[in-house]
């Protein structure tokens, strides 16, 4: 889908869209980005759907109820702003009345063969959190991790309106951040090595005739591994990007956008005729 | 893109002549002038010639053949693709293309025999299978073109095939019939159709609830072209889990969405359950499952599963790689999860189990298997596009194998060429397709599956047997299961498969029947679709959080959760908008379920659709111009397609829908208007006149019978030599026909004769069914037929240079012939139009005497001995000669086929029917003389009783009697079509016009009196079949014969000149009557009588008046006991048991 071919859309729609997003984001609202190249990071508050209207547009046909009031010009940037969507799943959009804020992250991790986000929060030591427990069971954790692969897509965009113009940038990535117990899995490897230390398994006791053989070069039972197994074994053996996480970068990102995009002019390649025989 | 090409077909498809729509511009064309007014109401049904000119009755094979020789061959050797050594890690071999029947440098198709030749020849109608193919030799990359791997079975008719688009001339140039359909395919010689399989669909979620259990689980078929499996989700007391063949446990559900990483209770919850408060306590309960097994984490998750694996795999996995595996590729296998995120799977099996919760609250919310809708059918493509998969996959590993065997050899002196190997393993492919098409035997490998009956011979009984064969539908359920829902009778079914034919008895309901107008789906790429659904506002499932999930309509894609809409209205609408103009494919369906808060959108094959026309507005799209158009031929029926005038429904999307049967019933409400109610039927049950004034068993009856009837087969039947051929010498069109039989051409090929019936007692020999039938009629030929039976020999070579000879025939004295060779000509072969009788032989043949010595080479001129072995003629009535062919087959040797023919004319016994499930036997041949006659003289053919009428119900038939009677007067021909037809009352006005009774009652005389019948006598014409029981064929009687060899006792059946059976039930009657000596005889001195010498002493049997275990001829004493009594005394003998006997004497001395 090439992004030249986006029609013009009304302010109405626009404003449609925000709430459609907001709805469909639900608790996972504060959506951030980060941009790993040069580690400068803001927020966008707002993501849309960029050609959801082609349809829409046709059969809405109600020029009265629905006036256009106004026609924003429209800006797309999308050379290296690498913007990836973190939806917080588990998390309540509001709290109270008012939108959450995203929560106060103090390490990023990315993998970017595969994806992989991982940002811990702390914890709150102060309430709801037994350090006693913590200390003894848990080798005193005292962060929350959040984990969540990135998924690509296919023509998303986050947008923001500024002197009455609109700006959309491509998202890259979108990823479902969920808790990932990663203390639990370590302290089940430590049960486990010391359980086989105490109780020694009885065969492995008895003496055994060891017989050598010279591993084939030709065996085919060498591991080949395919589809997840494999991506699952990359993305173990892949190292950790450390990130830094940046705050309240959003105004810097929203004029280097504007920046970016002045004069350039976007102009439709083809017709809304050609574009749906593209489509199909 | 689309749209273009297609406007391109059709443009072609107008300048080809063609004969059937030339004859739309005839004056008259099916009883229909040029210049009649159009009238849409009742010309509408105009579409349905148009739609068969298109689709045809056997387009759904032809069409998924073709599907599956251009589109899926080449989708399965992209999966096949590379073929790598396991020595040389350099070689790779690649397939770039694969063709059928056609070189890539030709721009023409390939020579094949003709498929009539492999009719004669006992050869096999195919074409070759060309692949392209890239490989190294040393250190080059070495393409090929057109390398052949194999021979593929070609289907009549299909696009591979000589006849494809062939005109009348060129059939008949190809000794082919015009009219035959095809869709079959010819292996050795014989004409196999893999009959239309029903299956319940794939990779959809079926809910099913067995309330006496307390148990409600849904299940899934995951297919892909590796694996098939099945996964359920099912509940245990109160709790859900998930169970698949290789876990060895039923895992908690919760359990499993934790391994696929949904680790939240609250995610979980959201996820099944959405914000229904109602799901949300039925579901609660399984979230303490996994926190009572300490499963927090993903991994603890996968390795419980992993640890339950029970797969047998060469590499060594460990435990937590064992469930990563589980989940990612054996659990719901149709969705194979290539990276790390598993969120499909987890939203899949999320709704498996929404469905089941909601099941669960609601009992109501379950499906029904035996629905249409949720049946797939598969067809002749599918079918072979499962087993060549498996082949080809063979037939690379074969290869690869012998190309490793050759790279392993340490120094090659030559670069090894790949292709050199190729060859020796293509008979593997041919070989398999032959024999699993001949046998019927599907075995795959790789889903371990073996299926039999797949195939069956084409019945040529007669055209219409021939027809019902390709639209049959089989399906897997148990013949011999005492279910009553898949047998019963489907709302759904309606317009779809034929609701009157089906057979009796065990098969009743499981073999089914397509409809006139229906179209069975192929294959559609989803890729596009789903794009599509993208751009009218779906919004992607991977981008939309758990909590609101539920909150909007999902979007399904054949079967799998895609995205969810807002506008599900909106959207449906619009995505057909874009179908009907031909944006998308015109078979792809789209309906809302608002139960399942679902769209569902399918574009798999096999799905049975119909044709209907949109109505908008409270008006039908389709008026009178598009009409007179399409008569005047300057449209077709795509382009009604085309033009959304028109457009498919599957048995899903008609549930979307309201459906007119008629226009004069359009409301504004309405979405559609039937073509024409009488496509309900099939192509036999549309032969019925009437149908809808019978009572319906009577229908389905005449469904199974109209295959019987003998009549003409094709044009091309005097040159076919088929096992056995029934032919009526002089068959007639009916009087009363149908618009379906002139669809189906049922009039230039019919089964059966006009005859003047009485419906009146006579004699007596009419009771019980029985006809009457008049000996001048059949003098005139009524019921006259032949039969045609074809006999094959060999003549085999043997390894020690031997054969099989034909010898000449033997002469007496006086130079004649003798009379076993009186037939012979001087080759050995019966001559053509000799008579043979029993006794008579027309085959000379010898075989020689030594056929596995090696020969002698130091005499080389010793005559071969040779033994007789003539195929000698018996039969109860001599045969003539009809011909006689010499071939050689495909392997090489001499084939020589003899036809025979028996000219038969109707005889006591012999069975009629008329086209309303009225079947009757021969049961008295009158003279003419002695017949009654009415008024002007007319004498019935056949006298039917009166007492057939009553109980059967069967009206159809009277008003075909009146229909035909006015058309006979008025020469026309009259129609009885479903649901329309000639009006009764104008009939009736005809029969008064012509001075006849309205009823269609006459006056009649008695031909024995001359006086008047006291009766007005229903009288007029009914068309009547002639079935293939005759008594020819039947008859049997024995006094001495043959007796089977271990019994001594008569041997069984008509073919091996059997006895006549004294069974049970007649032995305990003679018993009950106290005819001893008639019992006796019957049971033993008529049949298995044998003298035993019994010793008296020690009740054991000698023989020769000698004991042999008292060694004394003493006590010996004679006594005549059954054979069998005596054999089974042995039999315990030599199971150490012995059975002695104690005499007495019955008349005291």
């Amino acid at each position: 889908m090439s992004i030249d071919n986006k029609l013009f859309v009304t302010e109405e729609e626009e404003e449609d869209r925000t709430q459609d997003c907001a709805d469909v984001e639900d608790e996972s609202n504060d959506v951030d980005m980060i941009e790993s190249e040069n580690g400068t990071s803001c927020a966008v508050d707002d993501r849309q759907n960029e050609n959801e209207e082609e349809g829409e547009e046709a059969g809405e046909d109600d020029e009265e109820d629905d006036p256009v009031v106004e026609e924003l010009p429209l800006n797309i940037s999308g050379n290296d702003e690498s913007l990836h969507v973190f939806q917080y799943a588990n998390r309540p959009r509001l709290i109270g009345r008012k939108p959450a804020e995203h929560p106060f992250i103090s390490a990023a991790r990315y993998k970017p063969k595969s994806y992989l986000w991982e940002i811990d929060i702390p914890l709150d030591d102060q309430s709801f959190y037994n350090k006693d427990k913590a200390d003894a069971d848990w080798n005193g954790v005292n962060i929350q991790t959040l984990k969540g692969v990135g998924v690509e897509n296919d023509g998303q965009y986050a947008a923001f309106v500024k002197d009455m113009q609109v700006y959309l940038v491509p998202i890259e990535r979108v990823a479902q951040l969920k808790p990932y117990f990663r203390y639990i899995d370590d302290v089940n490897v430590t049960r486990k090595q010391e359980d086989a230390k105490r109780n020694p398994n009885p065969s492995s006791q008895r003496a055994q005739v060891v017989t050598m053989s010279v591993k084939s070069v030709n065996d085919p039972s060498q591991n080949r591994l395919t589809g997840s197994l494999l991506a699952h074994k990359v993305a173990d053996e892949e190292a950790n990007l450390e990130l830094n996480w940046a705050e309240d970068t959003f105004e810097q990102f929203k004029d280097s956008v504007v920046k970016e995009t002045e004069g350039k002019i976007l102009i439709a390649s083809e017709n809304q005729e050609d574009y749906i025989d593209n489509l199909v | 893109m689309v749209a273009a090409t297609k406007k391109r077909k059709s443009h072609v498809h107008k300048h080809v002549k063609d004969e059937a729509f030339e004859d739309l511009l005839k004056p008259v064309y099916k009883g229909k002038k040029i210049t009649d007014e159009i009238n849409t109401a009742q010309d509408k049904w105009h579409l349905l010639p148009a739609f068969l000119k298109v689709k045809g009755l056997v387009k759904q094979h032809l069409d998924s053949f073709n599907y599956f020789v251009d589109t899926d061959l080449k989708k399965i050797i992209q999966a096949n693709q590379l073929i790598l050594s396991d020595v040389d890690p350099e070689f790779y071999l690649k397939y770039v293309d694969i063709r059928v029947g056609k070189k890539s440098s030709s721009s023409t198709k390939d020579y094949l025999t003709p498929p009539h030749e492999c009719r004669l020849r006992d050869m096999t109608y195919s074409a070759p299978i060309y692949v392209d193919i890239e490989y190294t030799r040393g250190r080059n990359i070495i393409m090929h073109k057109d390398v052949e791997i194999g021979r593929m079975p070609i289907m009549l008719r299909s696009n591979k095939c000589i006849l494809f688009d062939a005109d009348e001339s060129k059939m008949a140039k190809l000794n082919e019939c015009p009219l035959d359909p095809g869709g079959y395919f010819i292996v050795n010689g014989t004409e196999k159709v893999i009959l239309v399989q029903e299956q319940l669909s794939k990779n959809r979620i079926i809910v099913e609830a067995d309330e006496k259990k307390n148990i409600v689980q849904a299940s899934v078929t995951s297919s892909t072209h590796e694996r098939k499996s099945k996964t359920y989700v099912i509940t245990k007391n109160g709790k859900i889990y998930l169970k698949h063949n290789s876990i060895a446990e039923e895992i908690p559900i919760a359990v499993v969405l934790k391994a696929c990483g949904i680790l939240s209770d609250l995610e979980i919850m959201q996820l099944v359950c959405g914000n229904d408060s109602s799901y949300q306590d039925l579901f609660a309960v399984n979230l303490e499952e996994s926190s009572k097994l300490d499963i927090y984490t993903q991994q603890q998750a996968l390795e419980y599963i992993g640890a339950k694996v029970k797969t047998m795999r060469r590499q060594k996995l460990s435990i937590l790689q064992e469930g990563i595996e589980a989940i990612a590729t054996t659990v719901i296998a149709h969705l194979t999860v290539e990276a790390l995120d598993f969120r499909e799977k987890a939203l899949y099996i999320a709704m498996m189990t929404r469905r089941v919760v909601m099941a669960m609250y609601n009992p109501k919310m379950i499906d029904d298997r035996d629905y249409v809708g949720n049946k797939r059918l598969e067809l002749a493509g599918q079918l072979i596009s499962l087993l060549f998969e498996d082949l080809f996959k063979k037939f690379n590993n074969d290869f690869k194998l012998s190309i490793d065997k050759v790279l392993k050899k340490p120094n090659r002196a030559m670069e090894y060429d790949a292709l050199l190997s190729i060859n020796v393993h293509s008979n593997n492919i041919t070989s398999g397709l032959n024999r699993a098409i001949s046998t019927g035997n599907w075995s795959l490998k790789r889903f371990k599956m073996e299926r039999a009956g797949v195939t069956h011979v084409l019945s040529r009984l007669s055209y219409i047997s021939a027809l019902g064969m390709m639209t049959r539908i089989s399906s897997q359920f148990e013949k011999s299961r005492k279910v009553s829902g898949p047998r019963a009778l489907q709302p759904s079914q309606f317009g779809m498969l034929c609701t009157a034919d089906t057979p009796e008895g065990e098969a009743c309901g499981l073999v089914k029947n397509l409809a006139l107008m229906t179209h069975i789906t192929t294959d559609d790429e989803e890729e596009p679709i789903k794009k599509l659904c993208f751009v009218l506002g779906v919004e992607d499932i991977t981008l939309i959080d758990s909590a609101s999930l539920h909150l909007n309509y999902g979007v399904y894609l054949n079967g799998t959760l895609i995205g969810s809409i807002r506008f599900p209205i909106k959207f449906v609408t619009q995505f057909r908008n874009l179908r009907r103009t031909g944006k998308v494919s015109e078979f792809i369906s789209i309906y809302s379920n608002s139960h399942q808060m679902a769209v569902h959108i399918a574009t798999d094959g096999g799905r049975i659709c119909r044709p209907l026309i949109i109505v908008s507005d409270g008006q039908s799209l389709v008026k009178d111009t598009h009409l007179r158009q399409l008569l005047d031929g300057e449209i077709d029926f795509d382009d009604f397609l085309k033009l959304g005038l028109v457009e498919y429904l599957d048995v899903n999307e008609e549930n979307d829908s309201y459906i007119a049967l008629y226009e004069k019933d359009v409301i504004p409400s309405m979405t559609h208007l039937e073509i024409e109610p009488f496509t309900i039927l099939g192509a036999v049950a549309g032969l019925i006149p009437y149908p809808h004034h019978n009572q319906s068993p009577r229908n389905t009856y005449q469904c199974a019978m109209g295959k019987q009837a003998i009549g003409a087969i094709a044009y091309n039947q005097f040159k076919r030599i088929d096992t056995l051929l029934y032919l009526m010498t002089y068959p007639q069109q009916p009087m009363v026909k149908t618009k379906t039989i002139e669809l189906i051409d049922y009039d230039k090929l019919p089964a059966g004769q006009n005859a003047t019936v009485a419906v009146m007692s006579y004699s007596g020999y009419d009771i019980e069914d029985a006809l009457v039938l008049n000996k001048s009629s059949i003098d005139r030929g009524f019921g006259r037929c032949e039969t045609r039976r074809k006999t094959t020999t060999v003549l085999k070579r043997y390894a020690n240079h031997t054969q099989d000879i034909i010898g000449g025939m033997r002469v007496d004295e006086n130079g004649e012939p003798i009379w076993q060779h009186q037939s012979l000509g001087p080759d050995g072969l019966g001559e053509v139009g000799m008579r043979v009788k029993s006794g008579q032989i027309y085959i000379n043949k010898s075989v020689p005497t030594n056929s596995t010595d090696s020969p002698n080479p130091n005499n080389v001129n010793v005559q071969t001995q040779y033994r007789e072995t003539p195929v000698i003629y018996r039969g109860p009535e001599p045969s003539h000669i009809d011909q006689v062919m010499m071939s050689v087959s495909d392997n090489d040797q001499a084939l020589i086929k003899v036809l025979l023919r028996q000219s038969r004319r109707p005889e006591l016994g012999d069975k009629f029917s008329s086209r309303h499930g009225q079947k009757g036997v021969c049961g008295i041949i009158v003279k003419q003389e002695d017949m009654p006659f009415n008024d002007q003289g007319i004498v019935p053919d056949i006298i039917m009783n009166p007492h057939g009428f009553p109980s059967r119900m069967t009206v159809g038939k009277m008003i075909e009697l009146i229909s035909g009677k006015a058309g006979v007067m008025n020469g026309t021909l009259e129609y009885g079509t479903c649901f329309g037809g000639s009006k009764l009352d104008e009939m009736s006005k005809i029969l008064v016009d012509q001075g006849f009774s309205y009823s269609g009652k006459d006056m009649l005389y008695s031909g024995i009196t001359g006086e008047c019948l006291q009766a007005y006598i229903f009288f007029g014409p009914i068309y009547y079949q002639k079935l293939k029981h005759m008594v020819l064929d039947k008859m049997h009687a024995r006094a001495r014969g043959p007796r089977a060899v271990l019994t001594r006792q008569p041997t069984e059946g008509r073919s091996r000149d059997g006895g006549l059976r004294l069974g049970e039930m007649e032995r305990d009657c003679v018993i009950a009557y106290g005819a001893s000596q008639l019992l006796l005889e019957r049971l033993m001195i008529s049949s298995d009588a044998f003298e035993v010498d019994v010793c008296d002493k020690c009740g054991l049997m000698g023989y020769s008046g000698w004991c042999t275990t008292c060694k004394s001829a003493e006590n010996i004493i004679k006594m005549t006991i059954p054979y069998a009594a005596k054999l089974l005394f042995q039999e315990l003998l030599s199971m150490n048991i012995a059975p002695r006997l104690r005499l007495e004497d019955i008349f005291q001395q």
